[in-house]
């Protein structure tokens, strides 16, 4: 692989950011606009993006993309999908992107169409990247249901008290499925205790907010 | 009402209740610290020797275990506490004196509330919250987003699947001074009914939540849903 674009960038004065793109990265940048061509170029960032806001998506088949240099092609999608991730992460915009990539002595074109993307895309990128790494089950949804038993296989007679289902869960960002967290019951005092503390956790939101 | 269905087993544990109403009282006294403190076997001894009549420790222990299990049949077979327990004792126990029927009344009526809850909703046993401990934070950074600032509510679970609150207090004591064996019965306890789960919301959805249940609890307490709690029970 090529390394020497990389090598000579850590004479720049911005050296430190550049040496995060690694030479893997610099060489399938290279590719774009060069042994891939401009319109295939185009298409191959489109569908990187893609492919990273949307991991499950399914994306039409490009064959143009890899009938020749399928090596390459791959290679540079990999690139991208890294220089996105990379400035997402560092909280670069387009213009410090645009700088980082004309360092490395790539296309005018293909840093023209990584920087527009790039800048169109970032929001999307930051909410994408917010959700990547370990965090608890976040809750998003609530679901109860009132439920009073009649007879069972212990009791000939109802406790006459009707008890409340509680389903805590979220939606998956892909797929919108809907996933259980937990799952519990408790009778009116406690749902009520349970209001009550949450709403504590509220105010002490509040409280700090106005601080 | 009919008579309560006991076993021959059950009856011939419950023959030493024919004797004098004062005997049966402690047999029932017995029945009581069971109930609260599980078996006695040197109080059984005990009463074994003061009265001859009532056999072994063994015969005693069977016939308080007895007690208890007549305890649970009522419980279980009569629902309303409006019933005629006297009538229902008396017809299943014809051969027993109005004064120990009396006892006996006495026994069931005043334990009942004590064994009502945990019998009723001991079939299926659901989590339930006890408890929830909660903190407030910002995230500041994390691998993939080095500069964010995101306000997150953390928030731990305690689940159990003790049914009645009075038995989930018992589960609250104190560990210092207890044997190995008793610790390590404490440990399976909590293994098989305990659950304490992390877990994690944002503001917006905390105020999503709050009203959600707001609603569940409002709706609870609606004419509709009292007459058919109160026409089921």
């Amino acid at each position: 692989m090529d390394a020497s674009p990389g090598s000579s960038s850590a004479l720049n004065t911005d050296d430190e950011q550049t040496a995060l793109i690694s030479p893997t990265v610099v060489a399938g940048l290279k590719n774009l606009g060069a042994i891939i061509s401009l319109p295939l170029t185009k298409l191959l960032i489109a569908n990187s993006l893609k492919l990273t806001l949307h991991p499950d998506a399914t994306i039409a088949p490009v064959p143009e993309l890899y009938a020749k240099n399928a090596a390459c092609a791959k290679q540079s999608e990999y690139a991208v999908v890294t220089l996105f991730a990379l400035g997402t992460k560092h909280g670069w915009d387009g213009l410090q992107l645009r700088q980082q990539l004309e360092q490395l002595n790539l296309d005018a074109a293909a840093v023209d169409e990584l920087s527009r993307v790039y800048e169109d895309s970032r929001k999307d990128l930051i909410l994408r990247q917010l959700q990547i790494g370990h965090s608890f089950p976040h809750i998003t949804d609530i679901q109860w249901r009132i439920v009073c038993d009649v007879k069972s296989s212990t009791s000939d007679c109802s406790t006459g008290a009707a008890c409340f289902h509680i389903n805590l869960g979220h939606f998956r960002q892909s797929s919108g499925e809907r996933v259980t967290i937990v799952e519990f019951v408790c009778n009116a005092e406690e749902l009520q205790s349970l209001i009550n503390r949450l709403k504590e956790i509220e105010r002490h939101c509040q409280q700090m907010a106005v601080v | 009402m009919s008579s309560l269905r006991l076993t021959q087993q059950q009856r011939d544990h419950l023959s030493l209740l024919q004797r004098p109403a004062s005997a049966v009282v402690e047999l029932c006294k017995s029945a009581f610290d069971y109930l609260i403190n599980g078996p006695n076997p040197g109080r059984y001894e005990m009463l074994a020797k003061k009265s001859a009549d009532l056999g072994s420790p063994e015969a005693v222990q069977q016939a308080v275990e007895a007690l208890i299990s007549l305890l649970i049949s009522v419980t279980t077979r009569v629902g309303s506490s409006s019933v005629d327990m006297e009538a229902v004792l008396r017809q299943t126990f014809p051969e027993l004196g109005d004064d120990v029927i009396e006892v006996l009344e006495q026994f069931v009526t005043s334990k009942r509330n004590f064994v009502e809850g945990s019998i009723k909703s001991a079939n299926i046993r659901a989590y339930r919250l006890v408890n929830l401990d909660w903190r407030l934070e910002v995230r500041t950074a994390s691998r993939s987003l080095l500069d964010q600032c995101q306000v997150v509510v953390t928030m731990k679970l305690y689940l159990h699947t003790e049914p009645k609150n009075e038995n989930r207090e018992l589960l609250a004591v104190d560990v210092s001074g207890r044997s190995e064996q008793e610790l390590q019965a404490m440990q399976e306890d909590e293994r098989l009914h305990r659950k304490d789960l992390l877990v994690q919301t944002d503001v917006g959805s905390l105020m999503h939540m709050i009203k959600t249940l707001e609603d569940a609890l409002a709706e609870s307490k609606t004419r509709r849903i009292r007459n058919i709690v109160d026409g089921i029970h």
